[in-house]
């Protein structure tokens, strides 16, 4: 089963409005902050933007379309970091540490790279096998 | 729903785990150690002042509005105006650097414990007290109190050392471990920083902040003026009538007052002053005059 296109402009959009959001976020709780900053809260919005925007972008361009597992896979990835990089900006900002922070970044990269394999197995499947029309709600037709 | 299935297990997770790690850090109480009052005191069996400050005093007890003298400890508060701040400096001459104490919220040692300053200072009949350095939102910093090391763990950062002979030394947590320190006399250490002065000398320049807070703030600082002759320095701040000081500008202030060494402890709501009974200054604490609890506290105790 692969993604339509349908699919990854959903994704694109989650990945617009992930960026927005965190941006947004960021902002408001530096202004909030006795103007203590942190990169880690200012930047957030990087990752969904490196992660989301940038790669659903090129695939729409490209019109290559990855399976929904990888798909999961990798937008799985990126919240992971998203989110651990902006709480990783809230402990500096009140000037203290938890070293379970760590979970967020291991298991981003895990699931990205979970994704990208996953993307890649079903690239070379659907090059495998060129009567697929790579949608399933289009099979090839039967005469 | 199946299509969505991990998209909803997934976040669900990412939720409650992220949930999970907010309270460990801020709310969950950790105890390490549940009477942390032990003190060692036979760093001072050896020990000779450099030049012992002895208050004068003929052993009666004074306490005035500004001042407290007994035979071991003489105390005088004095309120300055720098930078549109106003500033509470103690100055502290005692006896013995075993006057200089320190004492855990509710004599417990160990993370998201706290109390506030007013509260461990009244607990422990403390004539003076200013907030510590808030060891417990660290996870590292060597903590040793009343000459007993509770965290032995270095993170590379500058470590307030108070000696059992009254003096004063900031030194880099990287160079000596914390049964070192004890081994060498430090009766009391601190893991904030940075150092303010050195040898008499400025050693923050304008550009360096404590967790890159740039702005003016409330500040809590500790510095050596001579053998057992310390100020406690505490300033208001992020309020209409005191701005607050930078780093740069509270190590000035502390090396008009002639220090040879000062530190920074922690500022911001933290920073309280309590003496003769009562909060002499005006912490603030989201966006309120009103004490922060806090982890530990330094004071002065007879």
């Amino acid at each position: 089963m692969y993604t339509s296109e349908l699919d990854i402009k959903r994704n694109l959009i989650w990945s617009i409005a992930g960026t927005v959001f965190l941006a947004l976020f960021g902002a408001v709780y530096e202004l909030f902050s006795h103007e203590v900053y942190s990169y880690f809260m200012i930047y957030a919005f990087a990752i969904p933007l490196l992660f989301g925007v940038l790669p659903y972008a090129l695939l729409l361009n490209a019109k290559k379309y990855p399976g929904r597992t990888a798909a999961a896979l990798w937008n799985s990835g990126a919240a992971a970091l998203s989110v651990g990089c902006a709480f990783r900006g809230a402990l500096d900002i009140y000037g203290t540490t938890n070293s379970l922070i760590i979970v967020y970044p291991v298991a981003g990269i895990l699931l990205l790279t979970a994704g990208l394999i996953a993307g890649s197995v079903g690239m070379q499947k659907k090059k495998r096998s060129p009567e697929r029309t790579g949608c399933a709600h289009n099979p090839p037709r039967q005469y | 729903m199946k299509r969505h299935l991990w998209t909803v297990c997934f976040t669900v997770a990412l939720i409650a785990f992220t949930v999970y790690l907010a309270l460990d850090t801020f709310v969950i109480a950790k105890v390490y150690d549940a009477n942390a009052v032990e003190t060692n005191t036979s760093m001072f069996d050896d020990t000779e002042a450099e030049e012992p400050a002895e208050p004068e005093t003929d052993g009666a007890v004074y306490v005035g509005e500004n001042s407290y003298v007994d035979g071991n400890v003489s105390i005088t508060l004095t309120e300055y105006e720098e930078y549109g701040t106003t500033v509470y400096v103690a100055d502290v001459t005692l006896g013995s650097a075993e006057y200089l104490k320190t004492a855990f919220a509710n004599d417990v040692y160990g993370r998201n414990v706290t109390a506030t300053t007013s509260s461990i200072a009244e607990a422990n009949e403390a004539v003076l007290a200013i907030n510590g350095d808030f060891y417990g939102s660290q996870e590292k910093g060597y903590v040793i109190r009343n000459g007993v090391v509770y965290r032995s763990s270095a993170k590379g950062a500058e470590v307030l050392c108070i000696y059992a002979d009254g003096t004063m030394k900031v030194v880099n947590d990287r160079d000596y471990t914390a049964d070192e320190l004890v081994g060498t006399g430090v009766w009391q250490a601190f893991s904030f920083g940075p150092g303010l002065v050195e040898n008499g000398d400025v050693s923050v320049d304008e550009n360096d902040e404590v967790g890159r807070a740039k702005a003016s703030n409330p500040r809590t600082a500790i510095g050596l003026i001579d053998s057992n002759h310390f100020v406690f320095v505490v300033s208001d701040g992020r309020t209409d009538e005191s701005e607050g000081l930078s780093l740069y500008e509270l190590a000035k202030f502390m090396q008009s007052l002639g220090v040879k060494e000062a530190y920074n402890l922690d500022g911001g709501g933290s920073s309280t002053m309590y003496f003769n009974g009562e909060v002499v200054n005006n912490p603030t604490s989201g966006g309120k005059i009103k004490e922060r609890e806090v982890s530990d506290i330094v004071y002065v105790g007879t």
